[in-house]
């Protein structure tokens, strides 16, 4: 028995989403997580030096499209993002994920084929250092067809050169991208919460989760749901902050929670004498390509927990 | 028949695999009967596949062959009746190919996990979970201490005695990535305190491999904790292919396979049969947050390589 991986990583990405902009990588994923990230789970070290490479496109309507290997799989992940929000849908397929060459099917929305091409006049290699680890940038442009069309056209992609880049470890750094006291805030944050709320959704290998972690200050909401279709898995995420928005009364046998946009209505927890509790409202959520995707109901189990 | 069908499965099985795992030291039946007592298997915990290791691309590790299948020896078992039930008789015909794996593992106590007798040539072959054999990855530890099958267990009886192993060995993608596509390990076991071969014993399922992944599965392991003890086999029976798991898809290798089952630690190398005789997947793990999916591990050119090697040892 474990941990989910694919989820965690997208949502422990997001919750340092904060700084993604700092290190300019390509990709969500490959920007936020340490490289050894998932080797540190309890397993040991890769054997061969890990790369990312990808590349990422404005689409319009405020999304933005990021194309890059993670692992085994290329991903192509749809991203709107606004200073305390952020609503992401992650697809993963497996095709040709090497440095240089990207290549897969995702189902019926599309597909991309493209090969690094170094810049003429090579500027060099850069590095930046990230969470003790110098990862080296080569910079280049992507040349091939990225043919994609979200669920519904929510956005739609037909290009052939993008700028993109490869990115490789290179060894260790002395400075860490998160100052002593950004950490403590966060490891206050979510080991100290005043309170905490996850409300869950299975049928087979779709998951529906919404977990919203109240702390003195401010409440995080984090919404994710997972599927699979045949070779194409779909990772969608949200996040949003709030200062209010996540009330409990004292005996904590009830709780609302209206979380701001990219959500939208209002949950309602209540807890009987008997034990039993209920998840209902109209509370829901604005994916991209799955807008108004519900997050009550029957299906949903909730737990909310108030440290003494 | 027999020769005829050893030659063919020789003949399938892949070019290239060359001896290797493994080689266990000697321990006769009687010795690890006598070692595996009634407190020890009790003290037994599940051995797990903690987490996945790497992830780095590798080019070709998808790459599925021609569908091949070897027939079992095993007669096929009575139809079964409700989802998910204890196995009445794990001595019966289609039942008692399945076992629980026991071992040792030094001052960290006892292991145990499940497995499946597969037909070969040397009669001999257990087929379970790659982290049932080997922790994985470069730094993995081969689980060699004491390993033994014991087919049919059931509340510490133990109807066709005990097979301690010989040589073990996993996919070379697993001792050398970790990656979970991949976890299948393999054991060759000596004879039982009567002195029969695995297969005198109680059989062989067939073995089948670059199959398509959508197959109905009947899901047997020895689950050992809560709700249940590991003190029976379960089956999940008719349980169907419902997709990959998103995880799959980040780790080198063939995405691997999910059907419900609600089996936990200790169902681990449980196997999947196929049409009532053919081992097509083995369990490899579950999530703690939701345990009604069962994950196992594709059978593809791989497993097929394993299982080459396991026939050759003599």
């Amino acid at each position: 028995m474990r941990r989910r991986v694919a989820v965690l990583t997208v949502l422990a990405s997001l919750l340092v989403a904060g700084n993604a902009r700092a290190a300019e990588l390509p990709g969500l994923l490959p920007q936020l997580l340490p490289p050894r990230l998932l080797t540190e789970v309890g397993k040991p070290v890769p054997p061969a030096p890990p790369f990312r490479s990808g590349f990422t496109v404005n689409a319009g309507h405020h999304y933005e499209v990021r194309v890059f290997t993670f692992g085994s799989a290329v991903i192509l992940e749809v991203l709107r993002e606004s200073q305390q929000r952020l609503a992401a849908s992650v697809y993963l397929a497996r095709g040709v994920a090497t440095p240089h060459r990207l290549q897969a099917t995702f189902g019926n929305l599309g597909k991309v084929s493209m090969r690094f091409r170094p810049p003429r006049r090579d500027d060099g290699v850069k590095s930046v250092c990230r969470f003790g680890e110098r990862l080296s940038r080569h910079r280049g442009s992507y040349v091939g067809h990225l043919d994609f069309k979200g669920e519904h056209d929510y956005v739609s992609l037909d290009l052939h050169r993008a700028k993109g880049a490869i990115v490789t470890p290179a060894g260790r750094c002395r400075r860490h991208h998160l100052t002593q006291a950004q950490i403590e805030k966060v490891l206050e944050f979510l080991f100290q919460p005043v309170a905490y709320l996850l409300a869950s959704a299975r049928e087979g290998l779709t998951t529906t989760s919404l977990f919203s972690i109240k702390s003195k200050d401010r409440t995080l909401f984090l919404a994710s749901h997972e599927e699979t279709h045949g070779k194409l898995a779909i990772i969608r995420v949200a996040m949003a902050r709030a200062k209010k928005s996540f009330g409990i009364d004292e005996a904590v046998t009830s709780a609302r929670l209206s979380p701001p946009a990219p959500f939208h209505g209002t949950g309602r927890y209540h807890a009987g004498p008997d034990g039993t509790t209920s998840w209902t409202g109209g509370l829901s959520v604005n994916f991209p390509g799955a807008p108004r995707f519900p997050l009550t109901g029957p299906a949903f189990k909730a737990l909310l927990e108030v440290p003494l | 028949m027999a020769p005829l069908l050893l030659i063919l499965v020789l003949c399938a099985v892949p070019s290239g695999a060359v001896a290797s795992g493994v080689r266990v030291p000697a321990t006769s039946a009687r010795e690890a009967g006598r070692f595996w007592s009634a407190t020890r298997i009790r003290e037994a915990k599940p051995l797990e596949a903690t987490a996945p290791a790497t992830i780095v691309a590798r080019p070709g590790d998808g790459e599925r062959g021609a569908p091949h299948r070897v027939a079992g020896v095993a007669a096929r078992r009575a139809d079964f009746g409700a989802d998910f039930e204890q196995v009445a008789d794990p001595t019966a015909p289609g039942f008692r190919i399945h076992g629980a794996v026991f071992v040792s593992l030094g001052i960290f106590g006892y292991g145990r996990c499940s497995g499946t007798a597969v037909h070969s040539g040397n009669q001999s072959v257990v087929f379970t979970a790659g982290h049932c054999v080997n922790s994985g990855g470069r730094r993995g530890r081969w689980e060699k201490n004491e390993w033994t099958f014991v087919p049919a267990y059931r509340y510490g009886q133990r109807p066709f005695g005990v097979f301690p192993a010989r040589w073990l060995d996993t996919t070379r993608q697993w001792r050398v990535s970790g990656s979970e596509n991949f976890d299948v390990g393999a054991a060759v076991v000596g004879r039982n305190q009567r002195g029969e071969t695995l297969e005198e014993a109680v059989g062989g399922a067939g073995i089948a491999w670059n199959l398509k992944p959508r197959q109905t599965f009947d899901v047997h392991g020895y689950p050992a904790e809560e709700p249940f003890d590991g003190e029976t086999q379960r089956i999940c029976p008719a349980t169907p292919f419902i997709g990959h798991d998103p995880d799959s898809f980040l780790f080198p290798g063939p995405l691997n396979l999910a059907v419900t089952c609600e089996v936990n630690g200790g169902a681990s190398g449980g196997g999947w049969i196929i049409e009532g005789e053919t081992l097509n997947s083995v369990t490899n793990y579950g999530y703690f947050d939701d345990t009604s999916p069962d994950f196992g591990a594709y059978f593809g050119n791989e497993v097929a390589r394993l299982y080459g090697r396991a026939v050759r040892v003599k």
